[in-house]
């Protein structure tokens, strides 16, 4: 009797259960199928390092450590769970449950038995006490995490959820040990310390007590497992489902790298609609814990913006939803044209959509959000894929990018500076070309800040007096240089990006560029990430200045003074930092040139952007307060009397932080070229 | 348990999904796989390191007729009706088109083109100057347009027609150039402003003069009728025109004018010109004829013209503009003192915009607005390249900072190293007690 209410409880549990899966699993086939298994080798590493590693979660140790147990618990119980089911269903002659000691014998002799009691104790509590703490995080310490501030029931229900299949597994076995039921009888008084815990609450029971309320555990721990396991994929524990799939299945390149566009075929560009996500994109959504990782450190967010990058993620399986029935019935008449969605994915001043236009122009690129996700959510992609609906396929967008696509198309620079001005910087100083030096070996790529920019152009020359001091064989493309397409690519416009990365290339192959040293980092990453995507055979060896001056100092091609330099504090580019992993050479360096080097808060990987990746350098900022200043004030408050940037744009937004809160007098902003240049 | 099921589960979705992409070939491949990612070769000069000086084009009338389609898809969109873009738009059609013809996407039967050809107005060996006239004198841009259409009258060696067209033509009494005759169209339609009453209108211009090259200034309203008038001509048309070289032959700006492309027209041709092209014809008196003109039936209806009124000139349209920057520290009074001596548009850089000092509707530069007057004061502007980007195309720059090595200075054609409290009201005051106002 028993056995048949187990049996039908757990089949109607599955079905259900599966029914559900394959319910996501049919809502992310809506996108479009971009799943491999390509590089399955860094597949795998992937899920370990940050699955079995918890690689994201350890990086903020309190939190992450509590998720460890929970996460390794969870394993352990699994173990567990297939005997207490079977325990339910298959019982003995004298009527006790199945245990794993009919199959491994007796824990008192075998070993096997007492590292699976041993496991199973560890769990149980390691778990209980995890619980413990996550509760007084959520009831006790909620002010002063700011990942906590906003309230989620979802959470404490997923809290509750674990608390209570801890306590009803602990009572079970508690009271069977007072029952000496089974595999406990055999072992009394023989091999207790393995389960110690489990025998403190059973001398604290008394038979009847036990006996009355086993039935009670029991079916207390194996209606919640069902149940647990039923609200899953309505609730933000979907990422137990999401998380394994999406390291696995999801493109390589961390998000860093964004897809290209195909438009001899496509009719429409960008992502303007929910089937035009790739499935990988998809299958993201469905990874989210909605841990507000990425949300407390978006720069947009933090600064009282429309853009909440959790908030994209989950308005896009919200949008997912909310077309259900309509998606279903286009992929079942064989995707016939575009589906009919009743609700739409972006919308805007005089339109409703699941993600409003502002949202999507307030992100920076910076990457911090994709730096954070523990289950690898790919935040930016996704949103430069609706970007380019807006540009490409809508022409939607804010105005001022009128002149920056204008400046870039006619004259190669995105403040529309007469091209033929572009090797002005260099009048009178008999600066080596492709032309007068082709047998160079490092193609010095200026980049548009370097070559317009008064600010700029300081660091082009204090490059310019290292190169040539460490007798570097360099040439510069002078007035055939042309912008990358870094800020159209950002801002969606793909079209306009493919042709002036096929404009620089061909340049590139004429003159037989190989290697190349940029002071920007934003063109250090279109080089190293985007250009492969436009050209594949293009192999370009590309480095940073900052990577390449630390080179030339260890290689003693340069020599530094050795005198004493300020207190410095280095505000690390997004692009560098987190696209690149370059954080010790800028520091490096700045130590060489004698400073003393002072942290701000956030910093390295870390790094709270300056506001102006992402295009962003070329619009207003009118919603919040601003990120330039709020990075500036974060430079002050280390002391500092010089904060040491390492990009163009990093450049112009601290040193406008500075002058816009009157602190220009007493902090410096520099190039780290120009710093190392100082001391030569 | 759980785990197992969800293991279960991750690996039929896993055998799924593979099955799928292997088995759908029409299915997009995997965005690791693709081996060519789709470039898109766009061939400009700068494909080119050395980018060529001039570029010389010839056109064919062929080429010529889609170069006019082109510019006419690129005029002002706001005047096509829907449906009708797709159609060839001809002198009758306008003219005789019903009410609730049916927009149909059939091609147009062979007969019609020819039929509507013939009555088409002929060409003849004359120069017609087309001018969009309002109120007492003849804008600047006109009387450039009027120049290059004597000059080409006086390279071809043929007789000059000027047609004044508009609502209110009483400037064409003093249209007058040596040696040409002067008519006007005046109809209370043309007002409006709508570029397909033009087109017709200029159509009844040429079925009483007979020309085959019509020259027209590129204006708004120019650069609204003038292509369609050649796509109802079914000619050539060579756009925004910087000089004339020969009888066929002329210059025009291209990228932005980094490059000048020097073009051949072949048979009748529209042409329109760049005001900045030609010097302003100086004009005498004449006693224009009237040619009656018949507004067709149209689908365009104008609905209203919004004109914002400001006591100062709008900043992007002003010939002087006066910008303040950080180094008023908030206080605007003398660089407003200075724009009203002057008659100037008011602008400021995006400091004093973010400083709320002033609106930021008077930002000038990148991501503000681009302005390119005669006459730009840059006062209390350090001259930041987001500044620059914005009024970089003014003809003559006139800095004004406290600091001589403000970067201001470097893009500035007049430079003063001065305290702007003192220097602007010294200015203003010279301006008014000088008469020093320049004029539009």
């Amino acid at each position: 009797m028993h056995s048949i209410a187990v049996v039908t409880v757990l089949t109607l549990s599955l079905a259900f259960f599966a029914r559900n899966c394959w319910r996501l699993i049919r809502m992310i086939r809506m996108g479009l199928d971009d799943f491999s298994l390509a590089h399955l080798a860094s597949r795998i590493e992937d899920v370990l390092i940050n699955v079995m590693g918890q690689a994201k979660l350890l990086r903020h140790p309190g939190a992450g450590i509590l998720h460890m147990a929970f996460f390794y618990g969870f394993l352990l119980i699994q173990v567990g769970l297939v005997e207490f089911v079977l325990s339910g269903v298959i019982f003995d002659a004298e009527g006790h449950g199945f245990s794993y000691a009919w199959l491994l014998g007796n824990p008192a002799e075998s070993w096997l038995m007492k590292v699976y009691w041993i496991s199973q104790e560890l769990a149980i509590y390691g778990v209980g006490l995890a619980c413990v703490i996550a509760i007084f995080r959520r009831w006790f310490l909620r002010s002063f995490l700011p990942r906590l501030k906003k309230r989620s029931v979802d959470a404490e229900l997923i809290i509750g959820f674990i608390a209570m299949l801890m306590i009803t597994l602990a009572g079970t076995q508690a009271a069977e040990v007072v029952m000496q039921h089974g595999v406990f009888a055999a072992t009394d008084g023989h091999w207790t310390w393995g389960r110690p815990f489990t025998r403190l609450i059973a001398s604290s029971m008394s038979p009847e007590f036990a006996q009355a309320s086993y039935s009670f555990f029991w079916w207390g721990h194996f209606v919640t497992i069902m149940g647990f396991m039923n609200y899953l994929p309505f609730s933000k524990h979907m990422h137990l489902l999401g998380a394994v799939p999406n390291y696995f299945l999801r493109p390589r390149g961390e998000g860093k790298v964004l897809k290209t566009v195909d438009f001899e075929t496509s009719e429409e560009f960008g992502v303007g609609r929910i089937d035009l996500f790739a499935a990988s994109d998809l299958l993201d959504t469905f990874a989210c814990a909605e841990c507000d990782r990425c949300s407390v450190v978006c720069p947009a967010t933090t600064t009282g913006k429309p853009l909440d990058p959790q908030k994209i993620i989950h308005d896009i399986k919200e949008n997912l939803y909310a077309n259900e029935v309509n998606l279903l019935e286009w992929a079942e008449n064989g995707r016939q044209g575009a589906p009919n969605c009743t609700v739409d994915l972006i919308g805007g001043a005089d339109s409703e959509g699941s993600i409003h236009f502002d949202e999507l122009w307030d992100c920076t690129s910076c990457g911090a959000c994709m730096q954070e996700c523990p289950v690898g959510i790919r935040h930016v992609p996704k949103i430069i894929d609706m970007r380019r609906h807006l540009v490409m396929t809508e022409g939607n967008y804010p105005t001022e990018l009128e002149t920056v696509f204008r400046g870039l198309e006619t004259n190669a620079n995105p403040w529309g500076l007469g091209a033929n001005t572009r090797f002005d910087w260099a009048d009178g100083m008999d600066i080596p070309t492709v032309e007068s030096n082709p047998d160079f070996e490092f193609l010095y790529y200026v980049g548009c800040a370097g070559s317009f920019d008064d600010r700029a152009k300081k660091v082009t020359l204090a490059m310019i007096k290292l190169l040539r001091l460490a007798e570097v064989n360099f040439a510069v493309l002078g007035k055939g240089e042309s912008c990358n397409g870094e800020t159209a690519r950002r801002l969606g416009n793909e079209y306009l990006f493919v042709s002036m990365a096929g404009t620089l290339i061909e340049t590139f192959k004429t003159y037989g560029v190989k290697k190349v040293v940029t002071t920007c980092p934003h063109c250090l990453n279109t080089f190293k990430h985007d250009y492969p995507g436009v050209d594949p055979e293009l192999a370009l060896e590309v480095h940073h200045h900052t990577d390449f001056l630390s080179k030339l100092l260890t290689d003693g091609k340069l020599e530094l003074d050795g005198k004493k330099g300020g207190t410095i504090t280095y505000h690390d580019s997004c692009y560098l930092s987190r696209y690149n992993g370059i954080t010790e050479s800028p520091r490096s360096l700045l130590e060489a040139a004698g400073a003393d080097l002072v942290e701000m808060e956030r910093n390295k990987d870390r790094g709270l952007c300056c506001g102006a990746g992402g295009g962003r350098m070329w619009m207003e900022e009118d919603t919040g307060s601003r990120i330039n200043q709020e990075r500036t004030r974060e430079a002050a408050a280390t002391g500092a009397d010089t904060v040491a940037v390492a990009c163009p744009f990093c450049m112009t937004m601290i040193g406008d932080g500075t002058r816009e809160l009157g602190l220009d007098e007493g902090l410096q902003v520099k190039d780290v070229a120009e710093l190392i240049a100082e001391r030569v | 348990m759980i785990s197992i099921v969800i293991g279960v589960v991750v690996v039929a979705a896993l055998a799924f999904f593979m099955s799928r992409s292997g088995s759908e070939t029409a299915t997009p491949e995997p965005s690791e796989a693709k081996a060519e990612p789709p470039v898109r070769q766009v061939e400009t000069p700068k494909a080119e390191p050395k980018a060529k000086e001039a570029l010389t084009l010839i056109m064919s009338p062929k080429e010529a007729q889609a170069a006019a389609s082109d510019a006419m898809a690129s005029s002002e969109p706001t005047v096509v009706p829907e449906g009708q873009t797709e159609k060839p738009t001809s002198a009758t059609e306008l003219q005789a088109e019903p009410e609730n013809e049916p927009q149909t996407e059939q091609e147009p039967q062979v007969e019609t083109p020819t039929a509507t050809k013939a009555e088409l107005p002929a060409g003849g060996s004359a120069v017609l100057a087309l001018l969009d006239v309002s109120g007492e004198n003849l804008s600047s841009p006109n009387r450039a347009a009027l120049s290059a259409a004597s000059q080409l009258a006086e390279a071809r060696g043929v007789p000059l027609h000027i047609c004044c067209l508009g609502a209110d033509t009483q400037s064409a009494a003093h249209a007058g150039l040596e040696g040409a005759t002067v008519h006007s169209i005046s109809d209370e339609s043309l007002a409006d402003g709508l570029s397909e009453t033009y087109t017709a209108a200029a159509l009844s211009a040429l079925a009483a003069i007979p020309a085959d090259a019509i020259v027209g200034a590129a204006s708004t309203i120019g650069k609204g009728f003038l292509p369609r008038l050649a796509e109802a001509l079914g000619c050539g048309m060579v756009s925004e025109i910087l000089s004339v070289e020969s009888a066929d032959t002329f210059t025009r700006a291209l990228w932005a004018g980094s490059t000048i492309a020097t073009v051949k027209g072949e048979g009748r041709l529209v042409i329109s010109v760049r005001a900045t092209g030609f010097d302003p014809a100086q004009t005498s008196e004449a006693s224009p004829q009237s040619i009656s003109f018949q507004a067709p039936p149209s689908k365009l209806r104008f609905v209203e013209r919004q004109v914002t009124s400001s006591a100062r000139p709008d900043l992007s349209e002003a010939s002087v503009v006066v910008s303040g920057g950080r180094g008023t520290k908030g206080d605007f009074a003398p660089i407003e003192e200075l724009a009203d001596a002057l008659a100037a548009g008011m602008g400021a850089s995006r400091a004093a915009c973010d400083a709320g000092w002033v609106p930021n509707d008077l930002q000038v530069g990148q991501t503000g607005k681009v302005v390119a007057p005669n006459l730009y004061f840059a006062i209390g502007i350090s001259g930041a390249i987001q500044h620059i980007a914005g009024m970089k195309g003014s003809k003559t720059i006139v800095a004004i900072n406290k600091d001589a090595d403000a970067p201001i200075f470097g893009v500035a054609d007049y430079g003063l190293v001065a305290d702007l409290f003192d220097a602007c009201p010294e200015l203003a005051q010279k301006v008014a007690s000088q008469g020093l106002k320049p004029t539009a």
